[in-house]
């Protein structure tokens, strides 16, 4: 356990010190204030759901980013020969890069703070969707960050790492469509595998289990997947 | 302290090594010897565990490397290639993570950090950015890394790549000193370096281990026959039939003109490198022969082969007979010169 945290906590400082983290948190906060103030102003609701309906597709463009050096970077400049030849197993090193983006996605969501102070100040908003809604946010945010650090395990090149990322986030989205379109029982496991359907409960002020499980199984799924494909390497 | 048996590490294209074995003891220095692409990279990466080996099997310290990787792993530092550093930190947070990682208890961080700092001379540029750092001070600070938690077994490829003479011994000294608490694995392809820091050397050529043995045991090995470098003075024609009507000799060849550094003769001395198989003393043959033919030998040693020619016969034998000379002649001019003038009984050959 000791080993995930010395991962974590060298991850962020790196992180915090690149240009990305910053380019990313400004356009996630700026997209925020843009959707916050347009559906606000726009509709004169008290109301934060909509603009987090919108901060998830934000965040599916997001998240790639912000994963995309965690293991390429390393695989290229060669630093990945000391963390696989450290005393320290795979999985753990792979969940302290895991905890570092996500402790990273927190801050960032941190910010939106300030427009729940705002709405709160005018209004007299209806908080349990709002709180669900966030913690949704934050659930999908988590899994796309999974599947952010398996394209990172799998090339030395960040912008292929984020595209591949994009690729099976977007796919994983658009699944949904396809569902629609082919009908039927497959139809409806195609839809159960849409990213953002089962965010829409969460949207509703509506916790259920169910949509909880998918995004960890999401998350386990890839972060193993991760553990899987660095292993591999030793035999290649 | 570490037993390699029968590794092969096999790629679909590329070479990658074959059949490896060997063992060291405790406080050893080996030295990996071979020309790039030998397999000298693959066989460490193979100890450390950063690869798997296709087969065979490695252990380290007693624990089998599939069985115990972590255990295996505690008991190595590592420097690879290409020295494992972030450059967005400093020297010190670098080397705070790396004890992190290695387990050093969080009380002893400091004082070992220090301590690792002060053996490889890294004070100056403690908390500068390793970005910011001279090849030789991240060399360094790889260096540093290897030793934290000081680990029984130093993996170090090519440790003195890319530094200034002056670092060099530094850092030949220091692996030197090294030695007597770790057990060292150090692959080079410069020939002084492993004769002057290792006990035990192997040479890879291709993936495969052509010789192992001490510095001073391969050149018994390579040169079972007596071998003796003669100036003479005198025409060359003589001096080539006084050495064919020899029947002692088994090779020789012409190792070129010397100037007379006096000046007095208009004639150049001659050079030649003389082999033998016999038992009795070759220069006493060659000093009777010569005083005989009224030819004066102005200078004659026994020369052994240094390492540098043994390694460059081991690992060229193959290509000479693909019949890849040219290669080779760049490298040993004064060879393929001899080659042209080699006597008809030369039978050895390189």
């Amino acid at each position: 356990m000791k080993g995930v945290m010395v991962i974590m906590r060298r991850e962020l400082a790196s992180y915090f010190l690149s240009p990305i983290a910053y380019a990313v948190t400004a356009v996630f906060i700026l997209l925020y204030g843009l959707f916050f103030s347009g559906i606000v102003l726009g509709f004169g609701v008290a109301n934060l759901e909509y603009t987090f309906s919108n901060m998830v597709v934000v965040l599916l463009f997001m998240a790639p980013l912000m994963t995309m050096r965690t293991l390429a970077e390393e695989k290229k400049t060669g630093v990945d020969e000391l963390l696989m030849t450290a005393p320290i197993s795979t999985g753990h090193f792979v969940f302290g890069k895991f905890f570092a983006v996500c402790v990273a996605l927190l801050s960032m969501m941190a910010l939106t703070v300030i427009h729940f102070l705002i709405v709160r100040h005018y209004a007299a908003p209806d908080w349990g969707p709002i709180v669900t809604s966030l913690f949704g946010l934050f659930l999908a945010g988590v899994s796309f960050l999974a599947v952010g650090i398996f394209t990172s395990s799998l090339t030395d090149n960040q912008i292929i790492s984020a595209l591949f990322s994009f690729g099976i986030l977007l796919f994983f989205w658009l699944v949904d469509w396809m569902a629609e379109a082919v009908g039927g029982k497959t139809g409806e496991l195609l839809g159960n595998l849409s990213l953002i359907k089962h965010y829409e409960d969460f949207n509703k002020g509506i916790l259920d289990s169910s949509h909880i499980i998918f995004y960890l199984t999401m998350t386990a799924i890839f972060l193993f997947l991760t553990v899987r494909q660095l292993e591999s390497r030793r035999w290649k | 302290m570490i037993e390699v048996e029968n590794v092969s590490k096999l790629y679909p294209n590329e070479k990658g090594v074959s059949e490896i074995s060997f063992s060291l003891k405790k406080g050893e220095i080996l030295g990996l010897l071979g020309p790039n692409g030998a397999g000298k990279t693959t066989t460490m990466r193979i100890i450390t565990g950063y690869l798997y080996p296709s087969g065979g099997s490695v252990r380290v310290g007693g624990y089998d490397l599939f069985e115990q990787p972590l255990a295996v792993r505690r008991q190595i530092g590592y420097l690879p290639e290409i020295p494992p550093l972030y450059p967005e930190m400093n020297v010190q947070g670098y080397l705070e993570f790396v004890a992190g990682l290695k387990g050093v208890p969080k009380q002893a961080v400091a004082k070992e950090t220090a301590r690792v700092v002060e053996i490889t001379g890294l004070g100056d540029v403690r908390f500068q950015l390793i970005g910011s750092l001279s090849k030789g001070y991240k060399q360094r600070t790889g260096l540093a890394q290897a030793l934290l938690n000081s680990p029984p077994v130093l993996i170090l490829d090519e440790p003195t790549v890319g530094l200034d003479p002056k670092q060099i011994i530094e850092i030949r000294n220091l692996i030197k000193s090294l030695a007597q608490e770790h057990t060292v694995i150090l692959s080079s392809h410069i020939l002084p370096e492993v004769n002057m820091i290792c006990e035990r050397v192997i040479i890879m050529d291709q993936g495969r281990l052509v010789a192992m043995d001490t510095p001073e045991g391969l050149s018994h090995q390579i040169n079972k026959g007596q071998r003796v470098e003669i100036e003479v003075r005198g025409e060359r024609e003589a001096i080539t039939g006084l050495l064919q009507s020899i029947p002692e000799l088994n090779d020789w060849s012409y190792g070129g003109e010397v100037k007379n550094p006096w000046g007095t003769e208009a004639q150049p001395n001659h050079k030649y490198i003389v082999t033998s198989q016999s038992p009795s003393d070759l220069r006493a043959r060659l000093f009777s022969a010569f005083a005989q033919a009224k030819l004066t030998i102005l200078e004659m040693r026994s020369a052994n082969l240094s390492l540098e020619e043994i390694f460059l016969r081991l690992t060229t034998q193959e290509h000479v007979e693909e019949g890849q000379a040219p290669g080779q002649a760049e490298e040993r001019p004064e060879a393929s010169a001899a080659g042209a003038e080699r006597s008809s009984k030369g039978g050895n050959g390189e």
